[in-house]
């Protein structure tokens, strides 16, 4: 077995017109809630130039006014008018009203009997995973690269470099010795430059990005990137143009940097746009609860476990895990504990992680930051907790 | 000495910015400069030196003035003061470029000696007038407070034109007549009545020329009374305007305001002009006939706008067209006529073309392809016949006659009335027709785009839900509603009293005769008169002693009233969240309580789901004190919220279901956001089944999107939401470039460029506006959208009869050809002799083909899609149709010709009952003609056409005359018929019938088309 080797994850900025989409049908899911908790939403994006496509597919007595939510996304990423206007673009809705069934009720005090008679609606296999490599407990390279990320869209925000488009991509290679994070073999970013009237030149990018972005990323770390790391910025070269002028985008084309960074399986669908009663979405947060109590608990140093849905079934038809090797008990055992401590049922899962009453909970947006945030990793989700890993450790 | 400037200035009047973008340089376009030395020389000395002006050099060869000065006074005024020194020194306005883009193109109209003023009038001068001060505006108008004097405003007039809008050309009566003969057919006729005149047969000629003469004053009658029909309508314009002249208030005749009067703006007044607000009280205008948006638009004078400002947020402007809602205030023409916004728009219109119709292109080439195929079996009959020997001229009869029978010249004639008759059943059920081919288009229609405002609803306001914390009341026309029951709704909640007060006194609305108010203030006014108040008893019972009106730091209205016993009655209604902070206590079913946190959440709650459900609100609360100043703001009684809408038409998703069966997809065009528009859609299924996805096109700006992007989207799309009626244009080209037959409604100044686009361009008889009527090809004049319904089926139903008629005038025409032309295959005694030919031609081409154009509407004529524009009239498929039919009537013909051949011997009694034969097969035909989806076998399922039995009786009437009566038969040459050749000819007239309608039921029952 190769246990030294490189890693590499790669993650998108919130102006990438992938993630724009994400954030979009996020917005318009926690729009749903922010009206009414139970409703059942499934919406997607897509965006070309100036043109923006929804289709969203609902049952809630809500009236959202979904062009405008998506308007206001837009606008709040700040694209140069001439990259995008989210004013003068044109957006094109599909809604498909469907009546509420069943499953579109108030979870929240829901008894074990009646969570029992709500079935799932869709067939999915959903993963959920946690290692040793940070605090938070995710894999290092992706940890690291959506930081960058993050740190690109700050700087931008407060306004430390000028020519900074919000659409850049992030990629940070992570040399692993032994099954371990040992050093920063490399990092790639490419940024889209806007015409500020003078084009800022190489070094001038390179040292604005050491400055602003990489060195407060790497500031606190264990590792930091030493001189054999390979720093590379817009190896096409400059990018005068960036954003949905030159790129098009698509809700659910980001999930590996959404998970965890293709360093665990992950489940093809995209969580975004969904609304709490679809397994899709729940079942992965359930997944990674689960994951992270485990290591949390001290019971392994990374563990995976998957989760299998059958329409019609009101829990998992399978629930399995790995530790690859580094459980401190046997991997059978910690299931027993996992399922005796943790509910998969779709309800429960609503229930138990507050999926229903998370937007009016945050003051009406939620869902629409995790695209930007990061689903996994983050504080505050109700499923980065680990107060289950005391019980999952006796 | 600058007067030099205004003499040279035939192609421009104004100064113009070449270049201002490098600092410290401007170069100005003067008109008059070229070769102008003088000029020159004295712009040059007079500019130089002035105020920072270093140099100002002037080419008399490219009309430039080119100004430096010192680059460092470059802040950006420095070229506008320049700019503004020029035009006080040549007197000419600056114009920049983007504003003499929009300048109406002026048309080099041949002088007519009707109108012979059109181009001789001084054009207006074009400013960006919502970007100067008012006081700026007066001096470039040299007007003043008194307004012009009465000299001036005359002098004006004959130098700029009366404040007129240029007509729309109509077609004179010879025009129409002309029209008639350029057709095809026509044309082969008159070569034919040529030859025949040529050849010595003057009967025969005259037949020829009263068959043209008669169909073209039939098509020349009927076109002329549609236009009469339709230029009968009206116009609705105000007919006088009220304005300052020498400082009197008067009212002058509408077409004698001129730029530089002063306008007074009262509510309800109409606006005479575009002008430029000089003063303004609360003044509120109706821009829907120009914007289309129907919430009144707030004016202010003291507002300045940009360059680039849109015309429906030019505040300190008023446009010609639009009408004061509210409010009051004074305005200094700008522009009148031509030169308004309105008027640019009406030559805009005259850009715009529309498309030709679908069965102009069809009945022109059938017409040419006819005439030709007709002219090529004249022509070989007639070789044929020399070849096997016939003499000359007696050939030459036979095939002038061949094709006068062969060419269905009944055909535009049919076509032409059956249109004109359709127009006249339309015009009775209130569907006026303005374009004659309309009436076709309209059977073609597949996507029909509504404008929401003023089509689909009302445009007006209407209460429709009242909810107080005690109870939920929705307002319907019939009434008051709790849940379902209808109720009183003073009895079911005790604070819907004083608020029904509140709405009738913190109120401006009259609903006398002459209505004022905006639409909101009349709707709440409605509603109360409807819940039983007596409106000016309690106006005049509790006096108004003083008015807080909504103003942008409070926003709702206060107005303090006296009660009978002395004290103060306060009544408040504006935006719910902010009355309700006002608010100390609530009115629980008439008992006052104190107004709990949970109470207000509720409030506040109820308040988002009425604005969720794209209504209105308005919050409404009272107080009662011993002061008039006494109600603390902070103490009022909270009664209730009151939504409005502008409702829908009842019975529009009825009518939008009804499109659906007939296959065609709807467009809802809205100003509205889009969640309103979808509540909107969901009410009138414009989704068509339930579950299917309902496709919103949200776009402030169309017109940034490539058209071709936007044809390729528009395909699914149910609504276009915050969309401005100039897109509407924008929309109909899309559809018709994704290959669509488009039907438009709008009713609009705007609407017009779209409504002349569309194929069918729909307006509304009483609320159109002139522009919007006079483009449009259908106007529906009971303003109801319905009507559209019985068009579509009319329309369609037309263009059936003229296939029937097409049909039957064709496959009859063949029969003659083939009978013909077996007779000179096979040699001898010619079967039909001309007179024989040409008779046939007069009973059974026109009578019948008429009768069957007036078929009633089949039954299924609702439920088909609707048909595709590009296929031919006659398809190829039917082509063989028409062959097979006609053969087998032919077959009939000769049977009967063999038989009395084999009896009687070649000569005249075969042809006799052939003839005979021929003449009656072909006048049942037309009954083979009424449907191609039903035969006279299911005689009970479809509906009677007594015209056709009258024609065809008639006809047969004459053919058995023709047999009887000796002069005929002598003109004739017919033979006489026995009892048993009678038999003979009745079994060869009848069984082609059958058999014809036996094949249809066949091809039917396997599933062919027949």
């Amino acid at each position: 077995m190769i246990t030294d080797f490189v890693f590499t994850s790669q993650s998108v900025t919130e102006g990438h017109p992938d993630r724009l989409c994400d954030t979009i049908s996020d917005a318009i899911v926690d729009g749903f809630l922010r009206q009414d908790q139970t409703s059942a939403i499934t919406a997607e994006c897509a965006l070309s130039k100036n043109v923006l496509f929804l289709a969203a597919r609902f049952a809630s007595e809500a009236i959202v006014d979904m062009p405008e939510l998506a308007r206001t996304v837009i606008k709040g990423v700040g694209y140069r008018p001439e990259d995008f206007d989210a004013a003068e673009c044109t957006v094109v809705s599909s809604h498909i009203e469907q009546t509420k069934s069943p499953r579109d009720i108030v979870f929240a005090d829901l008894e074990d009997d009646q969570i029992d008679r709500i079935s799932v609606a869709h067939q999915t296999t959903v993963f959920g995973y946690a290692c040793r490599h940070t605090p938070e407990l995710m894999p290092l390279p992706i940890s690291l690269a959506n930081r960058l990320a993050r740190q690109l869209s700050q700087t931008r925000r407060d306004a430390d470099i000028a020519y900074l488009s919000p659409d850049c991509t992030s990629q940070v290679g992570v040399e692993f010795v032994n099954d371990g994070p040992s050093r920063i073999d490399s990092i790639t970013l490419v940024i889209g430059c806007e015409d500020t009237g003078s084009p800022p030149g190489f070094a001038r990018i390179e040292e604005d990005l050491r400055h602003y972005v990489i060195n407060p990323v790497f500031k606190n770390a264990p590792i930091k990137p030493d001189n054999l790391t390979r720093i590379t910025i817009n190896p096409n070269g400059p990018y005068r143009r960036s954003g949905p002028a030159t790129h098009s985008g698509m809700t659910g084309r980001k999930t590996d940097s959404d998970t965890y960074g293709s360093f665990a399986r992950h489940c093809g669908a995209a969580l975004s746009g969904k609304g709490p009663s679809r397994i899709d979405r729940a079942g992965a947060y359930a997944a990674r609860y689960a994951a992270k109590n485990i290591v949390a608990a001290g019971l392994a140093e990374q563990c995976e476990v998957q989760l299998s849905y059958s329409i019609g079934f009101p829990g998992p038809v399978s629930v399995c895990l790995t530790t690859k090797g580094t459980g401190v008990i046997d991997d059978m055992e910690i299931r027993k504990r996992l399922l005796r401590h943790f509910d998969f049922r779709l309800g429960a899962i609503i229930r138990d992680l507050k999926l229903q009453e998370l937007t009016q909970s945050h003051c009406g947006a939620f869902y629409q930051k995790l695209p930007a945030n990061g689903h996994f990793g983050a504080d505050g989700l109700p499923w980065e907790r680990t107060d289950k890993a005391g019980l999952l450790a006796c | 000495m600058m007067n030099a400037a205004t003499q040279h200035n035939n192609a421009q009047n104004y100064l113009q910015i070449v270049h201002d973008r490098v600092a410290g340089r401007i170069r100005v376009k003067v008109p008059g400069l070229y070769r102008n030395e003088r000029l020159c020389a004295n712009l040059e000395s007079r500019l130089a030196g002035r105020d920072g002006i270093r140099l100002a050099h002037a080419n008399t060869l490219t009309s430039n003035l080119l100004v430096e000065y010192a680059a460092s006074l470059d802040t950006g005024e420095m070229p506008q003061h320049i700019a503004r020194l020029l035009e006080q020194e040549l007197g000419l306005p600056l114009v920049s470029d983007i504003e003499s883009i929009d300048r109406p193109t002026r048309k080099r109209v041949p002088r007519k000696r009707r109108r012979p003023e059109a181009t001789q009038y001084q054009e207006q001068p074009l400013r960006l007038w919502h970007t100067l001060s008012g006081t700026r505006v007066v001096d470039f108008l040299q007007g003043s407070k008194q307004g012009l004097t009465e000299e001036m405003a005359a002098q004006r007039l004959s130098q700029y034109g009366a404040n007129v809008l240029s007509e729309q050309a109509r077609r004179s009566s010879w025009q129409i007549f002309l029209a008639q003969f350029m057709s095809a057919p026509v044309a082969m006729l008159g070569v034919s009545a040529a030859v025949s005149l040529a050849t010595g047969g003057v009967a025969d000629t005259a037949v020829i020329v009263s068959v043209v003469m008669v169909n073209s004053v039939i098509g020349y009658v009927t076109e002329r009374t549609a236009e009469k029909t339709i230029n009968a309508l009206g116009q609705l314009t105000p007919e006088s305007a009220i304005v300052i002249r020498d400082g009197k208030t008067q009212e002058i005749p509408l077409p004698d305001v001129a730029p530089g009067d002063l306008l007074v703006l009262s509510p309800g007044a109409y606006i005479p002009a575009d002008a430029r607000l000089l003063a303004s009280h609360r003044l509120t205008v109706d821009e829907s006939p120009l914007t289309g948006e129907s919430l009144p638009v707030a004016k202010n004078h003291e507002y300045l706008g940009e360059e680039g400002t849109a015309l429906g947020d030019r505040q300190n402007m008023v446009y010609m067209g639009t009408t004061v809602s509210g409010g009051d205030g004074r305005a200094i023409a700008v522009a009148t006529g031509r030169y308004t916004e309105i008027g640019k728009i009406q030559q805009l219109v005259g850009e715009a073309k529309a498309p030709e119709t679908p069965m102009q292109k069809q009945i022109d080439d059938m017409g040419r392809q006819l005439a030709l195929l007709s002219s090529g079996i004249c022509v070989s009959v007639f070789a044929i016949g020399l070849l096997r020997g016939r003499p000359l001229t007696q050939m030459l009869m036979s095939a002038i006659s061949l094709a006068v029978a062969a060419v269905p010249e009944g055909l535009p004639a049919v076509a032409t009335t059956t249109l004109a008759l359709g127009i006249r059943e339309m015009k009775r059920r209130k569907v006026l027709i303005r374009q004659l081919p309309a009436v076709e288009n309209l059977g073609s229609v597949q996507v029909i785009c509504l404008d929401k405002t003023g089509t689909l609803t009302l445009n007006q306001m209407s209460v429709v839900t009242l909810q107080t914390l005690h109870a939920d009341i929705k307002v319907k026309p019939q009434g008051f509603y709790h849940g379902n029951a209808k109720i009183d709704p003073y009895r079911i909640d005790g604070a819907l009293q004083p608020m029904m007060e509140v709405l009738v006194l913190c109120n401006e609305a009259t609903l006398a005769e002459k209505e004022t108010g905006s639409p909101t203030e009349k709707a709440l006014l409605q509603v109360a008169i409807d819940a039983g108040e007596d409106v000016q008893f309690l106006r005049k019972d509790r006096p108004p002693l003083k008015v807080d009106y909504r103003a942008e730091d409070r926003p709702y209205m206060i107005s303090v009233h006296a009660l009978a016993d002395g004290r103060f009655f306060s009544a408040v209604k504006g935006s719910p969240a902010e009355v309700l902070e006002l608010c100390q206590k609530c009115s629980i079913d008439g008992r006052v309580e104190d107004l709990s946190e949970d109470r207000r959440k509720t409030v506040l709650t109820g308040n988002e789901r009425l604005g969720a459900d794209a209504l209105r609100v308005l919050g409404v609360a009272y107080c009662i004190s011993g002061e008039a100043d006494g109600c603390k703001r902070r103490e009022l009684t909270w009664l209730g919220l009151v939504g409005m809408e502008d409702v829908l038409r009842p019975g529009m998703a009825e009518l939008v279901a009804e499109f659906h069966q007939a296959g065609i997809e709807t467009v809802m065009i809205t100003g509205d956001q889009s969640s309103t528009a979808y509540s909107v859609g969901k009410r009138l299924g414009l989704n068509g089944v339930q579950g299917k996805s309902l496709e919103i096109i949200d776009s402030g700006h169309l017109e940034k999107l490539d058209p071709s992007v936007l044809a390729g989207l528009v395909g699914q799309a149910a609504i276009f939401s915050r969309v401005s009626p100039a897109h509407k244009l924008r929309i109909v080209e899309a559809l018709q470039r994704s290959g669509k037959v488009v039907a438009m409604t709008g009713d609009g100044v705007n609407d017009g460029p779209a409504l002349k686009a569309a194929n069918i361009g729909v307006t509304l008889g009483e609320k159109g506006t002139d522009v919007a009527r006079s483009v449009a090809d259908v106007i529906l004049a009971d303003d109801d959208l319905q009507t559209m319904v019985t068009a579509i089926r009319e329309g369609r139903a037309i263009y059936d009869n003229i296939g029937k008629s097409l049909h039957f005038l064709l496959s009859t025409n063949l029969s003659e050809i083939e009978v013909m032309l077996v007779s000179v295959v096979l040699g001898g005694a010619e079967i039909l002799n001309p007179m024989q030919l040409l008779w046939i031609n007069l009973i059974t081409d026109i009578f019948p083909a008429l009768a069957l154009a007036l078929d009633p509407p089949e039954a299924d004529v609702l439920k088909r899609p609707p048909r595709d524009p590009n296929a031919a009239i006659v398809s190829r498929s039917d082509y063989a149709k028409l062959i097979r039919e006609s053969s087998i009537i032919t077959a009939g013909a000769l049977g009967v010709y063999g038989y009395s051949r084999l009896r009687y011997g070649p000569g005249q009694n075969a042809g006799t009952h052939a003839f005979m034969s021929l003449t009656f097969a072909q006048l049942l035909h037309a009954y083979r003609c009424r449907s191609e989806h039903s035969s006279i076998f299911d005689a009970k399922s479809r509906p009677a056409n007594r015209y056709l039995d009258s024609a065809i009786g008639l006809s047969a009437l004459m053919q058995a005359l023709a047999a009887a009566w000796p002069p005929l038969r002598g003109l004739l040459r017919l033979g006489p018929i026995t009892a048993a050749d009678m038999i003979a000819i009745l079994a060869g007239a009848g069984l082609p019938l059958l058999v014809n309608e036996a094949i249809k039921g066949i091809n039917k029952n396997i599933g062919l088309s027949t």
